[in-house]
Parts: structure tokens; C-alpha cells; sequence
């Protein structure tokens, strides 16, 4: 296959997985009061998405993949709420270990990783279809 | 050197069987691959080619089906309907090429 066919199938690759990125993002935006339901249970946890290299042998390219989702296992955050159905003792409530700043920088990145892959593919596209109007 | 038609017109129609038995060199065009798509000659390729654009053709339907059932990716989905795209048109400029030779040959005076 040729080296620019090969190239769109690696950006689409890429896209893919920034889009699984963007969609775990909007998942802990969505869930950033998620707070547990009942005393002692525990509020959501964050998630984070790993990519991997991966060698796709059909087409004798690196293309990335997502390796796995995992949950970010750093403490919870704690909010003043003695109203709370889950509220301690204290009227401490366990909130989820999100910071809507690094969710949002993190959208931004996995924005312009997109538009990166988008970039590729319409140049690679350009030149192949140049290289055809030679033969017109 | 007089210009002499008939000798002219027997060199141009042995060069256009060479060109038919030789086919063309590898690399040529951009969606030249290892298979022998252009062993025995410029008909062949040109039936390759043919072949393999419809192969392209039908899985970018495939896709486009599949993207509008919202079971494929999007950025797949752009990818296949654009390797089609790209495949259609180098058919066509291949296409196009072929039959202008032959007009060129067939509008030789006699």
C-alpha cells in the first residue's frame, strides 16, 4: 500500500484515540459532583486513559491504540455539606478527586492532538491528489 | 531526410505494440503495489487497476453505511470514503489517458 494511503489509515488511528480521550474528559467534566450516595460509600473517581504503540502487520505501520482506562488513584477531595445525605460526622462529604482546570487543559491538548491528525491526513490527501493531476 | 507517412505510421504502430506487450515500468502511478497488476501489459494494469478500485469503492460504501448506522468511527469512515476518492480518480486519469492514445493513433492520416 502506498506510503501517503498509509498515512491517512495512521491519522484516523490517531483521531480515534484522541476522541477516546476527549470522551473519558467529558465523562469526569460531567461527573465533578458525583458525590457518594450514602455515608462510607466512595464518590467517582477520576479516570485517565493510557495510549500504547501498537504495529499493525497488514499494513506495516506504528499506529497507537488505547492501552487501558484506568482510575487515577489519588485522594478524594472534601467538601463542607452537613446537609448531605453522605455527610460524616464532621459534615465532611467526599467529593471526586477532579479539577475542573486539568479537565479542561486536558480537552485543549486532546483538541489540538485532533487537529494535528486532521492536518496530516489533509495534506496527505492534498498530495496525492496533485500527483494524480499530473496525469490529467 | 524526406518525411516519408508509411514508414512513420509502421514505426508508430510498432511502437504501440511494444508498448502493449511491455506494459508499462513499476512505480509509475501512486497506487502501484507489489502484486502483479502490470505483467502482460498495459490491458492488464488497466484491469487491475479497475479491479482494485472497485474493491476500495465497495468497502468505502461498506463504511459509509456503517458510519451512518453509527457503528464506525467517523475519522474511519472519512478515510475510507477518501482512499476511494483517490482510487476513482487516478482510475479516471489512467482512463483517460489510455483512450486519448488511441484516438491519437486512430487520427493518423492514412
Amino acid at each position: 500500500m502506498d506510503d501517503l494511503l498509509r498515512t491517512l489509515r495512521i491519522s484516523a488511528a490517531g483521531m480515534k484515540t484522541q476522541g477516546t480521550r476527549l470522551r473519558v474528559i467529558s465523562e469526569n467534566i460531567a461527573n465533578v459532583d458525583s458525590l457518594p450516595t450514602q455515608p462510607g460509600a466512595e464518590p467517582y473517581r477520576r479516570k485517565t486513559v493510557t495510549f500504547r504503540n501498537e504495529l499493525d502487520r497488514a499494513i506495516g505501520v506504528d499506529t497507537v491504540r488505547v492501552d487501558r482506562i484506568r482510575s487515577d488513584q489519588s485522594e478524594f477531595k472534601r467538601r463542607y455539606d452537613p446537609s448531605h445525605p453522605a455527610a460524616g460526622p464532621d459534615g465532611y462529604v467526599q467529593a471526586p478527586n477532579i479539577s475542573t482546570l486539568v479537565e479542561m487543559t486536558d480537552m485543549r491538548e486532546a483538541q489540538r492532538s485532533y487537529e494535528a491528525n486532521l492536518n496530516v491526513i489533509k495534506a496527505s490527501k492534498t498530495m496525492l491528489q496533485q500527483t494524480i493531476g499530473i496525469m490529467r | 531526410m524526406a518525411i516519408d507517412p508509411a514508414a512513420n505510421i509502421a514505426r508508430a504502430a510498432q511502437a504501440y505494440n511494444q508498448a502493449q506487450q511491455t506494459g508499462l515500468a513499476p512505480n509509475t502511478v501512486p497506487l502501484q503495489d507489489a502484486n502483479p497488476v502490470n505483467q502482460g501489459g498495459f490491458s492488464n494494469m488497466v484491469q487491475g487497476y479497475l479491479a482494485q478500485a472497485q474493491q476500495v469503492n465497495k468497502v468505502g460504501e461498506q463504511m459509509s453505511i456503517l458510519g451512518v448506522q453509527g457503528q464506525a468511527d467517523l475519522a474511519q469512515v472519512a478515510m475510507a470514503v477518501s482512499e476511494a476518492e483517490v482510487t476513482l480518480q487516478t482510475v479516471v486519469a489512467i482512463r483517460d489517458k489510455v483512450v486519448e492514445a488511441y484516438r491519437e493513433i486512430l487520427r493518423m492520416p492514412m
